[in-house]
């Protein structure tokens, strides 16, 4: 794709692909890979409750809403753009209603992210958002996702969603640092994502779409087969197989460094980018 | 921070319009700001001779915050710095106009980065239309955008060698800082010169995530560092019309 999209009309510059990634300094949770390389899976577990709980702290105090530990915490958040499909949680509304009211087994779900500021439809979808949530128990849109609010939400989080439109994501970069930080990234096969992914194996992936097909069809499968995911897989896996969601985490902690490691990005930087 | 093997002596400056390097620091939007701010971070610690430029945005992206019925509302607020170290006003032409950008120094012991210089013509010796410009990351207004892009190429670049900076490679990161090109080509008069120092990322390798002005518009408002257009347009035909910005970097470079 990106070859082809210039090669009618360049042919001066050399053009390589060197994978992005990002500072482990700035986002890895040390304790749980300290806890992984020990095999601590107890302890791995008592710190994303831990998390979790430092999390609910800002849930509770922007929306009212306390939140459990035991309870799966699905989080999707980034800019919101269109192509990143904020709203596709919430089209199977009853499926996604069910999921989050049920007594037993429920998803509890936060947005956050800024729409661009004189963007009406964004900020209408966010605000969308905001009224569905008033209405629902376990289900919150934060404001301000900033860094700081960005590394409690990968902390957090035990699903780190991302839905963009296929073809569509630039890179997703959030993904990278959500694993650093033990959640289990659920996506759309987009962007990073395929460069990452094994299904089942560290991470879950919501089967590609017929691209040739329009917008609202493409939307609406995603839609269905991500209800179907989080009812048949993710759910029943959080509650009842909690040895084979932490495989996942650890497994997915594994896969995400070095590789997406920006010390290796940066090296691949000076070798092959800057020694022009 | 011991030097590693693979930087040897190469000297880099990277371009970036955001950079996401601390929750303090409120000059970035989303994914391309936090992949800089890594890069950087990763830079420090390597000890590699990184440095970042970058624009200090008054407004940063802007305050998401909430109304009285909880919905969201847009604040634009000016943010103070009082880490940053101010360096020096340096100015440059935007259309048709001198305006004064001034560079501030973001020290590396603060944050663990690279070293950063930071642009605003905020500053009270500009006009107001000339203050805008480092106001709003993504403005709405395209004459804007373009201005922006104009001071973090073409001012950044200036400041590089007012400060005596010795730099081997300019790194772009996406298209938004290509004037750089144009200023070093004034310099050297000579577009291989121009291409062994210039290289350039893109994240958004489709035709939709691609900014694209026209050519002429980009002229009248001083883009091209005062680079004949004719000249532009004798070795670069195909960038004649739209100039549409990740393609006019292949080009280029």
């Amino acid at each position: 794709m990106t070859v082809d999209m210039w090669k009618n009309d360049v042919d001066t510059s050399n053009i390589v692909a060197i994978t992005n990634a990002q500072n482990t300094k700035l986002w890895k949770s040390k304790e749980l890979y300290e806890a992984l390389e020990n095999d601590m899976d107890y302890e791995i577990e008592a710190i994303k409750k831990r998390y979790k709980r430092e999390l609910f702290e800002v849930v509770a105090d922007q929306t009212g809403k306390i939140f459990d530990e035991d309870v799966l915490m699905v989080v999707w958040a980034r800019r919101f753009v269109e192509y990143k499909r904020p709203w596709l949680l919430r089209m199977k509304i009853e499926r996604f209603k069910h999921l989050i009211e049920k007594e037993k087994q429920p998803i509890q779900v936060i947005w956050a992210g800024k729409p661009h500021p004189f963007d009406q439809y964004g900020i209408n979808l966010f605000n969308d958002l905001i009224k569905l949530c008033s209405t629902l128990k376990r289900a919150v849109v934060l404001v301000g996702y900033e860094l700081k609010l960005s590394k409690l939400l990968k902390r957090g989080a035990d699903i780190w969603l991302n839905t963009p439109r296929l073809t569509r994501e630039a890179y997703g970069t959030s993904g990278m640092t959500a694993a650093m930080n033990g959640a289990i990234n659920l996506s759309t096969l987009d962007g990073w994502f395929i460069e990452f992914a094994k299904d089942g194996v560290n991470s879950f992936v919501i089967t590609p779409v017929d691209t040739s097909l329009s917008f609202e069809q493409q939307d609406d499968i995603d839609a269905t087969n991500l209800m179907n995911i989080l009812e048949d897989t993710v759910v029943p896996m959080y509650y009842k197989d909690k040895e084979k969601w932490l495989r996942i985490i650890k497994q997915s902690m594994r896969d995400v460094l070095p590789y997406f490691d920006s010390d290796r990005m940066l090296e691949e930087y000076y070798e092959k980018l800057y020694d022009v | 921070m011991d030097k590693k093997e693979f930087c040897k002596n190469k000297r880099i400056a990277y371009f970036s319009m955001k950079l996401a390097i601390d929750q303090c620091l409120k000059i970035y939007a989303g994914g391309l700001g936090f992949l800089a701010g890594s890069y950087l971070k990763s830079a420090y610690e390597n000890g590699c001779d990184v440095t970042g430029v970058g624009i200090l945005w008054t407004e940063g992206y802007y305050d998401q915050e909430r109304d009285y019925e909880d919905y969201m509302k847009v604040e634009f607020r000016r943010k103070k710095y009082y880490f940053l170290k101010e360096l020096f006003t340096t100015s440059i032409t935007i259309h048709g106009e001198e305006v004064k950008v001034r560079a501030y120094y973001l020290d590396p012991s603060i944050f663990k980065t690279a070293p950063v210089i930071l642009l605003s013509t905020d500053i009270e010796e500009n006009s107001f239309l000339a203050r805008t410009i480092t106001k709003k990351l993504y403005d709405n207004d395209e004459d804007t955008r373009i201005k922006q892009e104009i001071v973090l190429g073409i001012g950044g670049a200036k400041v590089l060698d007012e400060l005596g900076e010795e730099v081997d490679v300019y790194h772009i990161n996406e298209g938004h800082a290509i004037p750089v090109a144009f200023y070093l080509y004034s310099k050297y008069k000579n577009v291989d010169e121009v291409r062994k120092r210039l290289v350039f990322t893109t994240h958004t390798p489709l035709k939709a995530g691609n900014e694209s002005h026209h050519i002429l518009k980009l002229a009248h408002l001083d883009f091209f560092n005062s680079v004949d257009l004719e000249e532009i347009k004798k070795d670069h035909r195909h960038l004649w019309g739209w100039f549409q910005f990740d393609f006019g970097c292949f080009a280029i470079i």
